[in-house]
């Protein structure tokens, strides 16, 4: 069987939960073949950060073009006709998730440049109209915005489409826009995981963004919105990994029927080697250095451990080269702080040979979906400290069908003083922690291992060929 | 052109009557003036030595001839970067780059000095005149190409009053010139040549008077400051290809069918190298003269009140109008439009209309032969299609629909050629008929043209400025040339 897997801005190139996630899933399945379908920013370096699996049999890239080229202008080829200018009107205004409209968006991608169409008459009476059906005080704003909505789609699907058994998105968004185009035309199934909630993480960016003026925000997130209605549309499973995104997906409109939840998985090791006995409290955190992480709230957390005299050091393993300039701030933050002696950014490395080691592991995102990094570290039998944010307490607590019990601790985000209360019960209740930690262990080899994962997303797409 | 406009708009608001003559005034001295001043030394020299019974024939052919065609060609070569300049001129100086001006005003000088010389030679060649005409005529011509070079610098200045001022100062020259010399000269006592010669004196300082007081105040306003790069403008023909071919074209329109009837029945030759006709050369002349009103008019009109509407559509557009205040806009530009150009066509058509029914009077106060009549009649038709072809033109390079522009410029120059040659073999009896059946087709797709495109103009606003011609030829040549 040939699987697509439609990653967005993640694998190969950049490493992190739903990476694993995917390197984990083609790796667990030699029988099948894979082709992934990478969609990226135009900046994107591509350098794989995997070590590719074998069945992979090809990675096709997908750069978003988002500024225009600037091209000597040519006439349509491509008519369009009313009723196929309505259907694309009626996706301008964000009420069209059909499979025509997909489609039509191939054909005129494929056959003209996407400047000609955006520089068309056709689209032009399509913002015009756009404009007259809500207010549009500015209008050149409103016609560069539609631009710079729509351009990324048709880019996006001016594409042969590989032939292939079934489509896997790794999320909504652009993702799934190619994803359903690609399942509606080639007539095969879609499959939908979506580890954090997209259409709310672009929400949070529109909101902060400075870019965009402020009575366009809601038409962008409207826009998330509806390309996340798209992939819910077309899906034939929308799987989430957990209960709570799994409610968030029917409240965005997500068929019911469509629902499943398979949790992230680990292959846990055999067996956990007896810790020593350790001079110093050691802290570790598996996180890629990027804003999102908020490893500054580790940081003063560190400073007031520091501060409070505790014996302790604390090692960061993740990449450091997504946000080279959050990493710089970090840095001189680390050292302003005067924490060199007690906190260490190691970087990319095998985090398996450093696991054995902490005595605690802690997670300070401000959003998550199921982090790998809480399983990896329960599965060491190493408790966690972390937000209570994506799954993070229910992986941390238990659920009405995981009764095992508590395996470390759950803080606000960005909140330094509940994470320095938690690290000192921590370093104070040796005996308390390293329960904690077991039923960490269990809990992974219960519900969180990797070849039930894997059987879970044999059966369905095995189950979907026909 | 756009900037006339507010001079006169300041004009036209004082509302009396003589401000209201300064305008008029400015406009015929801006837009026609070069040419005007001209023709009207040359008719008023013509007249003063027509005058002379002792003045032989030969002596005035030989000068007038000679005259058209310095005129004609400085014009011709004139046009080929004009366009070009402009708009060159025109973003260095939006930008405030007025330290541009200088370097590119000798750029052009040196680059159309450069053709000039070309066809000169050609000339030298080609001409059995005595080596002083030649020299002298090559004079002429060479001043005449920079005063449309520099007058086209000096526009952009706004200083209506020194254009002015040099024109009918170099026009004073020309005529008291000729006057005392028809007072003092002998024509018995010299050759043919040496007339020529001696009347062409008069020529020469009138125009050079005028090249000198328009140099001075271009170089006054615009101090050198010694930043090069004379040919930097060059650039601008990768980037607006079109402008050379919309600016050659149409000026080679206007006279591509007298070129076409110098070989047909009835044209004549002096000394083996100036062909002309004696009846069509004088009734395209007479019939140029018949759309001054035209060319003042747009400048007034037009520029005046519709540019207003033009920079508000604009305005909404660029600093972000909604959508309504744009279309409004585009509707009173469109509303103004209309009006100023069926007023131009309308007034200019009163006019055109006189001077069809004085026609006959033209023919028989110049002497003229029966033939001339009916032929001064076409031309002047010729030359009222011509006239809105121009103003149409216009129009759509303020749109920046340089495509629309081009095509009017080749279908007006191809059909015209095409046609004269066509009729050629119907002689005398068929001269006027190309130029004006091609300028009424120019003109019939120059008014579709505008009609349809100003419907979508605001399509083609906003979808237009994208385009980028591929800098081949001249960037990198300009960029070696220059090393940066």
């Amino acid at each position: 069987m040939k699987i697509g897997i439609v990653c967005e801005g993640s694998y190969p190139f950049i490493s992190g939960g739903v990476s694993s996630w995917v390197q984990g899933l083609i790796k667990g399945m030699p029988q099948h073949e894979f082709v992934i379908l990478a969609i990226i920013p135009p900046s994107q370096k591509q350098v794989y950060q995997y070590e590719l699996p074998e069945n992979v049999i090809n990675v096709s890239i997908f750069q978003l073009q988002i500024e225009n080229k600037r091209t000597i202008k040519k006439k349509m080829k491509r008519r369009i006709t009313k009723s196929e200018l309505e259907q694309l009107f009626s996706l301008f205004q964000m009420k069209n998730t059909s499979r025509e409209v997909l489609q039509l968006i191939h054909e005129i991608a494929m056959e003209d440049d996407i400047d000609t169409f955006f520089n068309s008459r056709y689209f032009w009476e399509i913002v015009k109209r756009s404009s007259q059906e809500q207010e549009v005080h500015n209008f050149i704003e409103f016609f560069y915005m539609m631009k710079g909505m729509y351009m990324p789609i048709f880019t996006l699907l001016k594409r042969e489409f590989p032939d292939i058994d079934l489509i896997h998105s790794a999320s909504t968004g652009y993702a799934g826009i190619l994803a359903a185009a690609l399942a509606s035309h080639q007539g095969i199934p879609y499959l939908l995981t979506e580890h954090g909630i997209y259409t709310r993480e672009r929400e949070e960016e529109i909101l902060l963004s400075e870019w965009i003026p402020a009575v366009f925000k809601q038409r962008w997130m409207d826009y998330f919105h509806h390309i996340g209605s798209i992939s819910y549309h077309h899906a034939d499973h929308i799987i989430t990994l957990f209960e709570r995104n799994s409610r968030v997906q029917k409240e965005k409109g997500a068929v019911p029927e469509k629902l499943m939840i398979i949790p992230n998985g680990v292959i846990p090791p055999e067996t956990v080697p007896d810790s020593e006995q350790r001079d110093v409290f050691h802290i570790g955190s598996i996180v890629r250095v990027v804003p999102i992480k908020d490893i500054k709230t580790m940081l003063y957390a560190a400073r007031e451990l520091k501060n409070r005299g505790i014996a302790f050091k604390w090692s960061i393993l993740g990449p450091m080269d997504e946000d080279k300039e959050y990493v710089a701030e970090c840095l001189e933050l680390l050292e302003q702080l005067g924490l060199m002696e007690h906190v260490a950014l190691l970087g990319k490395v095998n985090v398996s040979e450093y696991l054995p080691d902490f005595d605690v592991k802690v997670l300070s995102s401000l959003s998550e979906g199921q982090p790998l990094s809480i399983l990896e570290a329960f599965s060491y039998e190493v408790p966690c400290i972390s937000t209570d944010v994506g799954s993070c307490m229910e992986l941390i607590k238990g659920s009405n069908v995981d009764t095992l019990g508590t395996a470390g601790l759950v803080f606000t985000p960005t909140d330094v003083g509940e994470l320095v209360e938690s690290l000192i019960w921590m370093q104070k209740n040796e005996e308390k922690r390293k329960v904690m930690g077991k039923i960490g262990r269990k809990r992974v080899l219960k519900f969180y291992q990797q070849d039930d994962v894997i059987r879970s997303y044999l059966e369905l797409y095995e189950g979907r060929k026909e | 052109m756009a900037g006339i406009g507010f001079q006169l708009q300041k004009l036209f608001k004082e509302d009396y009557f003589s401000s209201r003559l300064k305008a008029y005034g400015f406009s015929v001295l801006v837009t026609s003036g070069p040419w005007l001043i001209i023709i009207l030394s040359l008719s008023l020299t013509q007249w003063i030595i027509g005058n002379i019974p002792t003045f032989p024939i030969e002596t005035r052919e030989l000068l007038t001839i000679s005259l058209s065609y310095c005129f004609i060609f400085s014009q011709l070569i004139f046009s080929v970067q004009q366009l070009t300049l402009t708009r060159y001129l025109a973003d260095q100086l939006y930008e405030v780059k007025y330290e541009r001006v200088i370097p590119s005003y000798l750029g052009l000088t040196k680059t159309s000095l450069l053709l000039a010389i070309i066809l000169f030679f050609v000339f030298l060649i080609l001409s059995p005149l005595p080596i002083y005409l030649e020299l002298i005529i090559g004079m002429f011509f060479m001043i005449m190409l920079l005063i449309w070079n520099t007058f086209m610098f000096i526009t952009a200045l706004k200083d209506y009053k020194s254009v002015s001022t040099a024109f009918l100062l170099g026009g004073l020259v020309i005529v008291l010139g000729e006057l005392a010399l028809a007072f003092v000269l002998n024509f018995d006592k010299v050759s043919v040549f040496q007339g020529v010669s001696i009347l062409y004196i008069p020529f020469i300082l009138g125009m050079f008077l005028t090249l000198s007081i328009l140099f001075v105040v271009l170089s006054r306003t615009f101090a050198y400051k010694g930043e090069e790069r004379p040919l930097e403008y060059l650039t601008y023909v990768d980037y607006f290809p079109r402008f050379v071919v919309i600016g050659t074209l149409y000026t080679a329109g206007l006279w591509i069918a007298n070129f076409v009837i110098w070989f047909g029945e009835g044209s004549s030759q002096l000394y083996d190298v100036f062909l002309f006709n004696r009846m069509y050369d004088v009734a395209v002349f007479w019939s140029y003269l018949t759309i001054i009103p035209t060319l003042m008019f747009f400048v007034i009109s037009v520029e005046t009140r519709f540019y207003d509407r033009y920079r508000s559509f604009y305005g909404y557009i660029n600093e972000g109008g909604s959508l309504e205040q744009i279309l409004r806009s585009k509707d009173r530009m469109i509303t103004v439009l209309k009006e100023e150009v069926f007023r131009l066509l309308r007034n200019q058509g009163v006019v055109t209309v006189l001077f069809l029914i004085c026609a006959s009077w033209i023919g028989s106060w110049l002497n003229a032969s029966p033939e001339f009549v009916p032929m001064l009649r076409l031309t002047i038709v010729g030359a009222y299609f011509n006239a809105m072809i121009l103003v149409f033109q216009l129009l759509l390079l303020y749109f920046e629909d340089h495509k629309g522009a081009m095509i009017i410029s080749v279908l007006f120059f191809g059909s015209i050629l095409l046609l004269s040659i066509a009729f050629l073999p119907m002689g005398i009896s068929g001269y006027g008929l190309s130029f004006c059946i091609g300028s009424i087709i120019a003109f019939i797709y120059s008014s579709l043209r505008l009609i349809t495109f100003i419907k979508h103009v605001d399509y083609f606003a906003f979808t237009q400025g994208q385009m980028l011609q591929k800098a081949k030829l001249f960037v990198p040549l300009v960029k070696k040339l220059y090393k940066y």
